[in-house]
């Protein structure tokens, strides 16, 4: 027996000639790696500082630290399922946690009116993005590139480049509730996350979203109104965002207009990652939590370890080059032994 | 199961490699260590002089006192701002115009984004103007713009510049010839704040302060905290963050700190501007908050915070006043007069539960006697 078998599996009967099977194989390294690369995180660190590793207070402030890029890259994934890059949903993010705190804070507006507001702002974000790609032929990539300016400047008009803010105490408590012992925002998270999930892959809308990210012309030829299924996943994931800005701007009070760029990363990245899990090669929503969990993890372990600022951004670019890179390299051995 | 094994690998050779570099530099420094009591408190002696220094700065700022010109300053003239694109530079652009506007002078504000080419830029363009004064935020070392410093100088430019590194030589004859922000204000911040700790701290440790080492001010006050509470007979821990990263990583640096050093009692920050989502990430997290202290610039969420006791204090600066310092000392040299102070400390003011009712309204805050007290010292209305 080879190093790399687990043994045979017996023949039954009349059935397939017994074949070996790799450990990789049984252990569905291709689409589980993530997993494991989780547990042995926890493991490691719960091995290594147990005293501040194993704590709820490490288990609360990932899972909620975690909630607003996870929702972000949620709505990501809906374009990239479309085929379509949205370079401007962190900015949009940023440009709803703005308007969230300079009508609720500087301006003395109701909540419930500003939230409605803030998220119709986003609506014609996703519209114009949309619009742009679909009907006007911009590539994505340049047409969110250019909104991604154009939301930048809008928060720098509407802050004056100040902090604004801070929102209310009764919009704060919408993210600061626990609930059953679970803070609020992890619940909103579960939500999105069911609902996403459900729309891509047990809905004919998802199902033609997802033909038109796999080949406009094919969909097309189908009969599937590509352009319309491309400006409905712009909007979905201008909304998203907006959500998610005003999840941040509800956990931090103030904000300024630079708040939103250093999003983008992190959620291209858990979008990216989780290609890599449980269906590989399709941007599917629960990889995509577990890839982003994953990353909080390993940030989180290390910066108990260590306290490194830089840690954040070394073990995102290595997790994400390890992960992708494992993942693909299993499968180039799976499809060349078969 | 040669896959297996290199999944194995990869994971252990990643967390080496992480632990390796981290534990070569440091990242929150267990540092420092007078001659600590290890949690008896301070001595008598040292929290009277804390208490005493603090009452002295407790009272709201009044006006400051300036000598009128000698003649009356010329309106044909004109002056440029380098500023950057932070939300206290906006005020600070918004409060040169008004200032430079009361003597009639023409002003222009150009705004350079963090990068090196950008600030540059900004200073070609300002020079391209011909100004007779330049006010600048400094965003990189003066060696940066070595050549245009000295561009202005042999322009017979007047410069002035806002938060000068330690040490940068301010006088008639160098080539920046005023500071506003300089060495002895991040002093009087840093002794202020170790103050706060000390007259309020049941015990010499515990004691915490994050800053940002890529800001040489910031570094400066930093050094300038520990050497007071190391007087005092405490030991300071240093929690090192990046200010990029302010409301999204912070907080959980922040609470991971704290989860490693649960014996923390108090978190001083160079700048209120680094608490966005720390009171809140602490709270989520459960564990016991530090009191916060702060520095510089208190945001509205700050003075609440002080308010609802989520944070302890707040050593006040105003950027207004360093702006009108900074016209000021240009007026001054437009007249030919040598400024009397060429490097104004501007407000130091203890902001806390006991008076933080006091601080005035506006954005940003309208501290009583600023413009009335320099237009009146100008001669103009």
């Amino acid at each position: 027996m080879s190093a790399s078998t687990v043994g045979e599996v017996e023949a039954h009967g009349d059935g397939p000639p017994p074949r070996r099977r790799s450990i990789t194989a049984v252990l569905q390294v291709n689409r589980l790696s993530g997993l494991y690369l989780w547990i042995g995180l926890i493991l490691l660190f719960g091995l290594w500082i147990p005293e501040t590793f194993l704590t709820p207070a490490t288990l609360q402030s990932i899972m909620t630290d975690q909630a607003v890029t996870v929702i972000l890259a949620l709505g990501l994934l809906v374009s990239l399922a479309a085929g379509q890059f949205d370079l401007s949903a962190a900015q949009t993010l940023g440009v709803a946690a703005v308007l969230m705190a300079w009508m609720t804070g500087n301006k003395g507006l109701d909540p419930t009116i500003a939230i409605v507001l803030t998220l119709a702002a986003c609506l014609v974000v996703g519209l114009v993005n949309g619009l742009l790609i679909a009907w006007v032929g911009i590539n994505s990539f340049i047409a969110t590139l250019g909104t991604s300016s154009i939301l930048l400047s809008v928060t720098a008009l509407v802050s004056g480049n100040q902090f604004v803010g801070p929102v209310p105490a009764g919009f704060q408590s919408l993210t600061s509730t626990k609930v059953l012992g679970v803070q609020v925002v992890v619940l909103y998270v579960i939500v999105i996350g069911v609902s996403v999930w459900y729309a891509l892959e047990h809905t004919p809308v998802g199902r033609r979203v997802s033909a038109t990210g796999a080949s406009v012309n094919t969909a097309r030829l189908v009969g599937v109104r590509t352009n319309r299924y491309i400006v409905m996943a712009m909007i979905v994931t201008s909304l998203l965002a907006g959500i998610a800005g005003l999840l941040l701007v509800g956990r931090i009070g103030s904000v300024s207009s630079a708040i939103g760029p250093s999003y983008l990363l992190p959620a291209f990245a858990g979008c990216f990652l989780g290609t890599t899990q449980l269906k590989p090669g399709r941007f599917n929503v629960w990889g995509t939590v577990l890839s982003l969990y994953l990353l909080a993890t390993g940030v989180k372990g290390f910066q108990l370890v260590s306290g490194q600022d830089w840690v954040t951004y070394m073990f995102n670019g290595v997790a994400l080059i390890l992960a992708v890179g494992l993942a693909v390299t299993v499968e180039r051995r799976r499809t060349h032994s078969n | 199961m040669r896959a297996t094994a290199r999944i194995g690998a990869a994971i252990l050779a990643a967390a080496l490699f992480l632990t390796a570099c981290s534990s070569s530099s440091g990242g929150d420094q267990a540092s420092s260590g007078g001659s600590s009591s290890g949690g008896s408190g301070f001595s008598a002696e040292s929290v009277s002089s804390a208490k005493k220094l603090i009452d002295e700065y407790h009272a709201l700022p009044s006006a400051p006192k300036l000598a009128p010109l000698s003649k009356a300053p010329s309106g044909d003239h004109s002056v440029v701002m380098i500023s950057c694109p932070l939300p206290a530079c906006a005020d600070m652009g918004n409060a040169f115009k008004d200032a430079a506007g009361k003597l009639g002078w023409q002003s222009q504000v150009l705004v350079s984004e963090f990068t090196p080419e950008a600030y540059a830029s900004a200073w070609q363009s300002a020079l391209s103007a011909h100004p007779d004064g330049i006010f600048f935020i400094g965003m990189f070392p003066n060696t940066t713009i070595q050549a245009q410093l000295q561009a202005a100088k042999d322009a017979g430019i007047w410069v002035v510049m806002n938060s000068p590194e330690p040490g940068t030589e301010i006088s008639a004859d160098s080539v920046i010839e005023g500071a506003v922000g300089p060495e002895a204000r991040y002093v009087i911040w840093a002794q202020l704040q170790a103050a706060m700790v000390v007259a309020d701290a049941q015990s010499t440790d515990g004691i915490t302060l994050m800053y940002s080492p890529a800001a040489p001010a910031y570094a400066f006050q930093a050094k300038e905290f520990e050497k007071y509470i190391k007087e005092a007979g405490g030991t300071v821990d240093f929690l090192e963050i990046n200010q990029q990263d302010i409301g999204t990583a912070l907080p959980q640096q922040v609470v991971s700190y704290l989860q490693r050093h649960p014996n923390t009692r108090y978190l001083v920050s160079v700048d209120d501007t680094l608490f966005p989502g720390v009171p809140d990430a602490i709270s989520t997290a459960g564990i016991d908050s530090p009191k916060l202290i702060g520095a510089a610039a208190p945001a509205p969420q700050n003075l609440t915070w002080i308010k609802d006791g989520k944070q302890f204090g707040t050593v006040s600066g105003d950027t207004t006043t360093d702006v009108w310092n900074a016209v000021d000392i240009m007026a001054r040299l437009s007249v030919q007069e040598q400024p009397a102070n060429r490097e104004p400390v501007g407000v130091a003011w203890v902001v806390d539960q006991a008076n933080v009712d006091q601080y005035p309204a506006g954005s940003p805050p309208q501290f009583p006697g600023i413009p009335d007290a320099y237009t009146q010292a100008w001669g103009v209305s």
